[in-house]
């Protein structure tokens, strides 16, 4: 015999089909029954003896009780219906192993069959991880090799095999399946759907949703359980003391040791059974009556769901659909009627000739059924964003008995430089995500690789395999790596936790924070000439600018200290050590009053912040707004012109706390100055005073549209610069604010101006400010992923060879700012989106 | 105190304390009389040695002793490998004993060599004998047409045993092997196809390639020193130029003589190869296995598959000749495959066949050494044939079998016992068949075990009454042992003795093994012990079963 069958190893009646020849399919088809009560019994266990299966282990005496001596011993016999329930536990060497003895069942019905399908209950216990578990099982040394097939699709595909003609006309209908089985009654429904096959058309089974499994009453071992209590009952009630004592001692169990009870619950005559007492002596069962009805619970009509009432046809089939008393009665308590013509009685081969009728299909490249897959996972980047793309579609119909292949539609990609990869997976039936890690630190890749994500499931069986391979990638190319979901981590979180947590952890290693920068206590100690800050604020609001504008010394000199207050980068270990203030504070750690939203430092251990602070703050900037006004009117005057670009000066140098007023003004100057006509302003209170007061979206917006302009007029100089980097490195929205041509061209002058700056090897103030408006344009790539892409960009290639050249000067001279180094460092790591420090932006302003 | 051995003529001398006691040292000679020797170790050790090597022995039993006079003793019963060459004594040593006993098989037949030949059929090629025996072997002793009767008895056994194998695989009988296994073992008429062997397959695959082969052998060039003309001459090594020096004369014209010869080195194809000794083996192996198997089925000789293998045959034996006159010389075993036999793409095959036909030979041996074992559970399968029959329906219970692909000391079942367990239509009672360790036993008398019995049936009733027995002897006699209607006769006074002594005997059962294949067999009763002569051919074994048959319920009516 070679090639195909089809078993159905159920516990209650099993069968096999089986096919003789390939050639000739239609012919030659043989049904095995594989025994009532099947079971699988070891012979001469002492002497490495063998499994037998089938009807032979049915008829075998072998755990049939004491009677029989050794033979009879418990494990010696071990039925499917136990092997098929076994827990997934180690081997027990003193006991028949389960998977050997379904292998065993398998082909003892089916010799020599290579291939085929094995029925399955369909309902939601009997997920995938028992399917797995079931196809590990069926995993043995010369075992034939088993797809999973589900029982009710089985029945259907075997009926139909049986009666192509009564089945043709049924194309486009629903059919609703009971399966009458040992452990219940197994219920599912599905529409039947003509397809294309290799000899016309052929109806193939839609299961659209999983079967409804009813347990406990309706299972049909409890009929062979009540059979066997009646019978003794009939003992308890016999003249035969012997027979009686056995069984008074419980030293019998009919349901395990003898034959009748299945054979009465399966619907088949049973001769009077000759049984051995465990005295060896020979009895006969007393004849009981065919079981009479047992109680079944009512079912709730939500539990089937409409699984029966939508149904054009019911076809019952099942092990003990024979007893035609028991049939009636399932039917009765599922509410069809006894002469409702849409029931159609099966076999009890059914199954397994569906399974065969499958891998015929299967051989001829027919459609088996369809069957739809549980929706599947995966977590990409899409367009720089974390998103969970779809491996297999939600609903998605495939083909059964068929592996589905699929590609996640989105691209994956192994950075340059992990030194670990990391997924997550979410399954639509399972309640928490799953994730998974592997370490590639042995193989780092040297550039960014691209990564096939596919996944392979076959419905039905067991799991989604989703597989990683990359053509490039030397060890996913020779090995690709399995995502096994078993051994990957559950993760006790939402959906859009993870991707949040992605997007933090993509977006940190490939751009700096941008937080505003702090202003610190210690400063507002320390106005120049000495004293604190408040008082040169109420110097200010005591001072009476004179209605004409011109500015005698003294108010001037207020004027001075005033915006000398803010504008001062205090240097805080050398304030602390001054007033002998307990501050901890890092030696170079420098800060201004205000920070860079405008608020107030909070106090210090200390040091409180005077409670006037910021009522006199307001106050400076509501009188400076209205001065500003006023001297406004008397530009003519030199002194006037002067304290107005102080008080400006001043406001500026407050940040966001800025009125705005001044930043009207500020954009008004600007625009004159763009138009080319001279204001006399200082350029550093006009565009890095833009770029310290611009809060708002569009504020900043009109801010780069300034500095850009300005900039493209002549040659961006410090103050430009100091602005950009300004803006981008402390305001969280600005490089979203950004248009490409102003994200470029800024680019573009900070690579030209480090140029400049490395070419004098003097590594001063503007350097700082390259390297901070660098890091900061990373941060565009919220915007735009592949901006300052080394590989493609001509200025980003520039500025990274620069930096690398100024880095071997930079570690070679311990004259320059020692920090400088680090800060260049930590800025190459960004340009190749491996940034390990967040708050570069930050550390660049309060370090130099 | 070293164990006690003692030689059982007769398998139930056991029970009658007819035994022949040996003692160490001695030579013994078995009687022809002594049907199926068995051996019975009392005492301590736990192992014999049988020509120096343990494990060579089968056991039958284990069982405490009943003789009172030595008290609590384990016993064991062990059964003798017939010898192949009856001439070869077989020596003889319990793990406790100093000296060992030698064991005379007297007039046992010979297992036949592959070089002798059944007298009558005598139509080999004489020339080709006559040039085995020319090349130095030494030609067996024929196993005489005796010989040549048992090897085919054997033969046919396996045959039988596997038409169980056959039955027990196909899945529409699992339910009911043994009523199969009546009807093929009962048909009359049915011509069995020949069995399927290692020449059939041969016959089939390998028609071409020795063809090819022996139309090219392959060849090798020797190097040969000889006369030749000087002037031909091209190579000569240092044993040509001491030759040369030796010559008289000064120059090499003198040297060279009148003739004007001297020695070289010349070169020549032959044949004469390891490869081809290989394949001439396997053209002579063919030959005389296609000759055995025409022999064995010569009932059937005008089946396709006989045919195929008597065409094989007579193909390879011409293709020897041409072997031989190509001046291949025969094969010395033993020898190792040399580069050509295991990676040559033509004598690969020619070595891995060769290898086929040396192993079923070897296979065979084996048999011939434990075909009474064969013959028993050869009887036990056709007692549990014949019981399925009796009852007329399916067995209430039967042992699962399972076919071994080789056997084990003769025996090619694996089951567990009862065999089967068959039920009187009206339920009057339940039959069953209880094969080889089965530990027959009672419940207050102990083992049965010492009866020597091959297999036991075992009567049961549901009245309630105690179960009775029939013990089973299966008998594979030699030649010159007593007849049916004598071992029956003593069979029957070891069971009278033991009935009287209060065993729960019914009777029993004498089966002997019938190896002429003409001959119709036959059967005896006496006092409750039934004996039935058969064997395994198509019609013998048809009667025989029938007349088990009639046994058996002759025996179930009296225990009923």
């Amino acid at each position: 015999m070679t090639g195909l069958a089809g078993w159905d190893l159920n516990g209650g009646w099993d069968w096999a089909a089986s096919q003789d020849s390939e050639a000739v399919p239609s012919i030659a088809i043989r049904l095995v029954d594989g025994g009532i009560d099947p079971a699988v019994v070891c012979l001469q266990p002492g002497s490495g003896g063998s499994l037998v299966g089938g009807a032979a282990a049915t008829l075998a005496p072998h755990g049939r009780g004491g009677g029989w001596g050794d033979v009879g011993r418990p494990d010696r016999r071990l039925r499917i219906a136990d092997a098929l329930a076994a827990p997934d536990a180690f081997p027990d060497p003193h006991t028949i192993d389960p998977g050997r003895a379904l292998v065993t069942a398998l082909a003892a019905m089916a010799p020599g069959a290579r291939a085929g399908f094995l029925a399955i209950p369909d309902h939601d216990g009997f997920d995938e991880e028992h399917r797995e578990a079931r196809l590990r099982r069926l995993r043995q040394p010369r075992a034939p090799s088993i797809t999973l097939l589900w029982r009710p699709i089985a029945v259907v595909l075997g009926w139909i095999a049986r009666n192509p003609e009564v089945a043709l006309p049924w194309g486009g209908t629903r059919v609703a399946v009971l399966v009458l089985g040992a452990q219940g009654v197994n219920i599912a429904d599905m529409l039947l759907v003509k397809d294309q096959g290799l000899r016309g058309d052929v109806l193939a089974p839609e299961r659209q949703r999983p079967g409804v499994m009813l347990a406990g009453a309706w299972a049909g071992r409890c009929l062979a359980g009540h059979t066997a209590a009646q019978t003794e009952i009939a003992i308890s009630r016999s003249h035969d003391g012997l027979l009686r004592e056995a069984f008074a001692e419980r030293r019998l169990d009919l349901v395990t040791q003898a034959r009748t009870p299945w054979l009465m619950a399966s619907g088949q005559t049973a001769p009077p059974e000759p049984i051995r007492l465990p005295n060896g002596v020979w009895r006969l069962l007393p004849k009981v009556s065919t079981p009479s009805c047992r109680y079944l619970p009512a079912i709730d009509p939500m539990e089937l769901d409409g699984r029966l009432t939508g149904a054009d046809h019911i076809l019952v089939a099942g092990p003990f659909v024979e007893n035609a008393a028991w049939q009636r009665q399932v039917l009765g308590a599922l509410g069809v009627a006894a002469d409702d013509r849409r029931v159609v009685i099966g076999a009890p081969s059914d199954a397994a000739r569906g399974c065969l009728e499958a891998a015929q299909r299967r051989a001829q490249g027919d459609p088996i059924y369809f069957d739809h897959l549980p929706q599947l996972e995966i977590n990409a980047l899409v367009d720089g964003d974390p998103k969970f793309v779809t491996l297999i579609a939600k609903g998605e119909r495939v083909r059964g008995g068929q592996p589905y292949r699929g590609a996640a539609a989105s691209d994956f990609a192994l950075p340059k430089g992990a030194s670990a990869v990391q997924f997550y997976l979410i399954k639509e039936d399972k309640p928490w995500p799953r994730h998974w890690t592997a370490d590639i630190s042995a193989n780092v890749p040297t550039s960014t690789h691209e990564l096939q994500v596919t996944v392979e499931q076959e419905p039905g069986q067991g799991r989604a395999r989703v597989t990683l391979h990359s053509d490039s990638y030397a060890p996913f190319r020779t090995q690709p790596h399995h995502l096994d979901w078993d051994t990957m981590t559950v993760i006790e979180r939402s959906r859009d936790d993870i991707l949040r947590e992605l997007a933090d952890a993509a977006a940190s290693r490939r751009y700096p924070n941008a937080r505003p920068f702090p202003g610190h206590g210690l400063a507002w100690s320390a106005a120049p000439g000495g004293g604190p800050v408040c008082e040169v604020l109420q110097a200010y609001l005591d001072l009476q600018l004179p209605a004409d504008g011109r500015i005698p010394v003294g108010q001037k000199r207020i004027l001075d200290r005033l915006v000398a207050a803010f504008r001062q980068k205090h240097a805080l270990a050398f304030l602390s050590r001054k007033f002998g203030l307990p501050v901890q504070v890092d030696e170079d750690l420098r800060a201004y009053c205000l920070g860079t939203d405008g608020t107030l430092p909070p106090s210090i251990p200390g040091i409180d912040m005077p409670d006037a602070a910021p009522v006199l703050l307001d106050a400076a900037l509501a009188k400076a707004e209205q001065d500003i006004a006023a001297l406004a009117m008397h530009q003519e005057v030199p002194s006037a012109r002067a304290a107005l670009g102080t008080l400006l000066n001043f406001t500026t140098w407050c940040f966001a706390r800025a009125p705005n007023t001044t930043a009207t003004q500020l954009r008004a100057i600007a625009d004159r100055e763009i138009a080319g006509i001279p204001t006399g302003i200082n350029f550093n209170v006009i565009f890095y005073g833009l770029g310290r007061i611009s809060d708002s979206d569009d504020a900043i917006r009109a801010a780069f549209d300034r500095l850009h302009r300005h900039a493209l007029q002549g040659k961006a100089k410090i103050h430009h610069l100091r602005g950009i980097g300004l803006l981008l490195a402390f305001r969280e929205r600005a490089a979203r604010l950004l248009t490409p041509r102003q994200a470029d061209d800024f680019l573009r002058w900070g690579g030209d101006a480090l140029a400049g700056e490395i070419e004098e090897k003097t590594y001063k103030q503007l350097f700082a400010v390259l390297l901070q408006m660098i890091g900061a344009l990373c941060r565009y790539r919220m915007v735009n992923p592949d901006f300052m892409d080394r590989n493609t960009c001509r200025h980003t290639r520039n500025i990274y060879q620069l930096l690398k050249a100024a880095n071997v000067h930079l570690s070679n001279n311990n004259i320059i700012n020692r920090d400088f180094a680090r800060f260049s460092n930590a800025i190459l790591d960004y340009i190749d989106s491996k940034g390990s420090s967040p708050n570069i932006l930050i550390n660049i302003t309060s370090y130099t | 105190m070293p164990s006690d051995l003692y030689l059982l003529p007769l398998p139930w001398a056991g029970i009658t304390y007819d035994l022949h006691p040996i003692r160490a040292g001695e030579t013994v000679d078995l009687v022809p009389a002594s049907a199926s020797p068995l051996l019975l170790v009392s005492g301590q050790s736990d192992r014999v040695l049988l020509d120096g090597r343990d494990g060579r022995l089968a056991r039958e039993a284990d069982f405490p002793s009943r003789d009172p006079r030595l008290g609590r003793v384990t016993q064991r019963y062990l059964s003798l490998p017939w010898p192949v060459r009856a001439d070869h004594p077989q020596t003889l040593r319990p793990g406790d004993w100093p000296q060992s006993v030698s064991l005379r098989w007297g007039t046992g037949v010979d297992r036949p060599s592959l070089r002798s030949a059944p007298s009558g059929q005598g139509t080999g090629s004489p020339a080709a004998e006559a040039d085995h025996n020319a090349t130095g072997q030494t030609a067996q002793p024929s196993g005489g047409p005796a010989g040549f009767a048992y090897q085919d008895f054997v033969r046919r056994l396996i045959g039988r045993m596997a038409d169980i194998d056959t039955v027990v695989q196909d899945p529409d009988h699992a339910a009911d092997p043994w009523a199969e296994v009546y009807r093929r073992w009962s048909d009359f008429d049915r011509l069995q196809d020949p069995h399927m062997s290692v020449l059939v397959r041969h016959a089939q695959t390998l028609q071409g390639l020795l063809e090819d082969v022996c139309a090219r052998p392959r060849r090798l060039l020797r190097r040969v020193r000889e006369l030749q003309s000087v002037d031909r001459v091209q190579d000569i090594d240092a044993q040509c130029m001491v030759w040369l020096s030796r010559q008289p004369g000064e120059t090499i014209a003198e040297r060279a003589g009148p003739r004007q010869r001297i020695l070289g080195l010349a070169r020549e194809a032959t044949a004469d190869t390891l490869e081809n000794r290989v394949l001439r083996d396997l053209l002579w192996r063919s030959d005389r296995a296609a000759r055995d198997y025409a022999r064995l089925h010569s009932a059937v000789r005008h089946s396709q598959r006989v045919r195929l293998v008597d065409r094989h045959g007579h193909h390879c034996r011409l293709l020897e000749r041409e072997m031989a006159a190509m001046g291949v010389s025969r094969l010395a075993t033993p020898f190792q495959p040399n580069f050509v036999l295991q990676h040559d793409v033509r004598y690969r095959r020619i070595h891995a066949a060769w290898l086929d036909l040396v192993r079923e030979r070897q296979v065979e041996d084996d048999s011939w050494q434990w075909q009474h074992r064969s013959w028993a559970e050869f009887c036990t399968a056709a007692l549990a044939a014949a019981a399925r029959t009796l009852a007329g329906h399916p067995p209430i219970a039967a042992s699962p079998v399972v076919h071994r692909a080789e056997q084990s000391q003769g025996q090619w079942l694996i089951h567990d016992n009862p065999l089967l367990v068959a039920m009187a239509d009206h339920g009057g009672w339940i039959l069953e068949v209880l094969g080889q360790r089965a530990h027959v036993g009672v419940v207050d008398r102990g083992s049965m075990d010492a009866f020597g019995a091959t297999s036991w049936l075992k009567v049961d009733t549901f009245g309630g009454e105690p179960a009775r027995y029939v013990p089973v002897w299966a008998i594979h006699p030699r030649p010159g042992a007593p007849g049916l209607d004598c071992l029956v006769a003593k069979a029957a006074n070891a069971v009278k003795s033991q009935q009287q002594s209060g065993w729960p005997l019914v009777g029993g059962l004498v089966l002997t093994s019938t190896v002429d294949p003409q001959d119709p067999g036959g059967s005896a009763a006496r006092s409750g012990v039934f004996g039935v002569s058969f064997g395994p051919e198509q019609i013998q074994l048809a009667l025989g079963l029938e007349e088990l048959g009639n046994s058996l319920r002759r025996l179930v009516e009296a225990a009923t």
